[in-house]
């Protein structure tokens, strides 16, 4: 570790549709809000550049809409994600006894190292509606039952806390990157036998 | 070979493209005229002798009752007649003149007909119960209003669906450009440079990941951008591919493991220097985007059915062709993971002894 690399931190963000999942990635990294059409699908990954401390992180964040049901797919996408953000709305329960799933489904389909301290961070949307109907005691004890997983009460529309938010998911997940750095967990590379006097092949180029 | 082939292939698609299009709007005239004939129909069979009879009718009666039910209905079907040709006419149709004209004749033909309804309709209206008829044809109004709004929205969000697929099209054949010219073309141009670990290995790390960009920017994108005008039809279009989407997804998902292994088995700093060195993403996140494409277009697909009126276009046939891909690809890719532990347990015993 003597050359410090910049580092990149793989966020992936899950939740069902509707719940503010691309509105949320958009203010955080773009400061918009649209209310006009919603894209359904949103743009693969959006980047933001993130002082913590002394070191400039680059977050990728993954929108994962069509993905979820195909679980084979799924892995190929989850694969050394550094923290998994979960969303819910707070005016739709059903959205709310979604979390455990997404997280499972997380777990499963990512198998990082280390399930239990994996990152996480949940966010309730939409606080800028008036018909709520998760009290954020509720959420709050749910994320206390599952190892203390961080929760913020968001509103992409007006921009409440998302700054905050997204901050928390770059510090956890810089702290487990440390952690994993030090524990030098990657797979070694695997050494191929080198070939005596390797053929050189002038170009064909067909 | 294979590019004449497919500038052939092309070449017969976009002659067919076009036929089917002059079918079809024909056939669209056709059941315009249809409809207007109907209409006429009824007008004929109810003008005269009728209108004389519906000046002695009490308005508590049955027969009148029937008739202001089935004038109802007919109002609504001329709208949606006028509606529907003006649609046609805006997207520069074939047959344009000839539906503006059959549309034009129906819409005063009704109105004239309709006055006259309404003026006998008035006069009994002054005699009997003013408040409540008024009252009625208010309503009627509103309704009528409210039944607008909701074809133009729907249209509207046609139209807007449509451009994300578009839009996002055309942002992925832009990635594929550039993960093919940047990062596969720097170890083609400069083999020198390309660490011993990887070099000789772009078939496994690209895969076809070029027949894919070729097919997208050279004959997908140009079908897509056919049908900017009627939206509601572009299932045509993935209906049109299926087989390339079928092939070459499966084959590039299948093999996409293998591909991503051996990126993580090289720590080297050879693929970060190409990204810094024309300022793109990683080449991870440019090799996951085939893989991730293939599941939006049910996405796209399914919020477009949802309004557009069922049976028309082929949509649902598009959606369906979109799910069977990437669920194809996803057993293919499931397989691969499957056959890889076979080999493990092949190899296991002679590890272990």
């Amino acid at each position: 570790m003597a050359l410090r690399k910049k580092v990149l931190l793989k966020v992936i963000i899950l939740g069902d549709s509707g719940v503010g999942k691309t509105s949320l990635m958009n203010q955080f990294v773009n400061r918009k809000f649209s209310n006009q059409y919603k894209a359904t699908i949103g743009a693969d990954f959006l980047t933001k550049e993130l002082q913590i401390d002394d070191r400039l992180v680059t977050m990728q964040i993954w929108d994962t809409a069509g993905q979820e049901r195909f679980q084979s797919l799924g892995v190929a996408f989850y694969r050394g994600a550094d923290c998994c953000v979960l969303v819910m709305d707070v005016t739709s329960p059903t959205s709310f006894k979604s979390l455990e799933s997404w997280k499972d489904e997380f777990l499963i389909q990512a198998g990082p190292r280390d399930p239990e301290n994996f990152p996480f961070v949940v966010l309730g949307n939409k606080v800028d509606l008036e018909n709520r109907m998760i009290p954020t005691r509720k959420a709050q004890s749910w994320c206390q039952e599952k190892n203390n997983i961080p929760y913020y009460e968001t509103s992409a529309k007006e921009g409440v806390n998302v700054e905050k938010a997204f901050e928390t998911v770059a510090r956890n997940a810089l702290a487990r990157e440390k952690e994993i750095d030090q524990q030098a967990d990657f797979p070694i590379p695997i050494r191929i036998p080198q070939q005596e006097d390797p053929p050189k092949r002038d170009g064909c180029s067909c | 070979v294979s590019s004449i082939l497919k500038n052939k292939e092309e070449t017969v698609l976009n002659a067919w493209h076009y036929r089917k299009k002059i079918i079809d709007e024909y056939l669209q005239y056709i059941s315009f005229k249809r409809n207007t004939d109907k209409v006429f129909v009824w007008i004929d069979e109810h003008d005269e002798c009728f209108v004389s009879k519906l000046e002695e009718l009490d308005i508590n009666d049955e027969g009148y009752m029937d008739f202001v039910r089935a004038l109802k209905e007919k109002k609504t079907m001329v709208r949606k007649l006028v509606e529907r040709a003006d649609v046609l006419v805006e997207r520069s149709h074939s047959f344009a003149p000839l539906i503006k004209d059959t549309c034009n004749r129906l819409d005063s033909g009704f109105n004239d007909f309709f006055q006259k309804i309404m003026r006998i309709n008035n006069k009994e209206e002054i005699d009997k119960e003013a408040g409540r008829k008024s009252d009625s044809s208010l309503e009627e109004k509103l309704e009528q209003q409210e039944l607008n709004e909701g074809k133009r929205k729907a249209a509207k969000q046609r139209e807007l669906i449509f451009n994300e697929l578009l839009n996002t099209e055309r942002a992925y054949v832009d990635s594929l450009s550039k993960c093919i010219q940047h990062y596969l073309g720097e170890m083609k141009q400069y083999p020198e440079e390309v660490p011993e670990f990887l070099r000789n290995k772009e078939s496994i790390l690209f895969l076809n990941i070029e027949e894919i960009h070729n097919f997208h920017k050279n004959l997908f994108l140009k079908d897509l951008e056919r049908y900017e005008d009627s939206p509601e039809d572009v299932g045509h279009c993935f209906v049109t591919w299926a087989k390339q989407f079928h092939i070459y997804y499966v084959e590039y998902c299948k093999n996409n493991e293998t591909c991503i292994k051996l990126l993580t088995q090289y720590r080297g700093p050879y693929f970060e220097t190409i990204q810094h060195k024309y300022q793109i993403d990683t080449i991870n996140s440019y090799l996951i985007k085939p893989v991730q494409r293939i599941t939006k277009y049910e996405l796209l697909l399914q919020r477009l059915m949802s309004c557009c009126e069922e049976s028309k276009g082929e949509v649902k046939e598009g959606y369906d062709l979109m799910c069977s891909v990437p669920k194809k690809a996803n057993d293919a890719m499931h397989l691969s993971y499957l056959e890889e532990l076979e080999v493990c347990i092949y190899i296991l015993p002679k590890i272990v002894y």
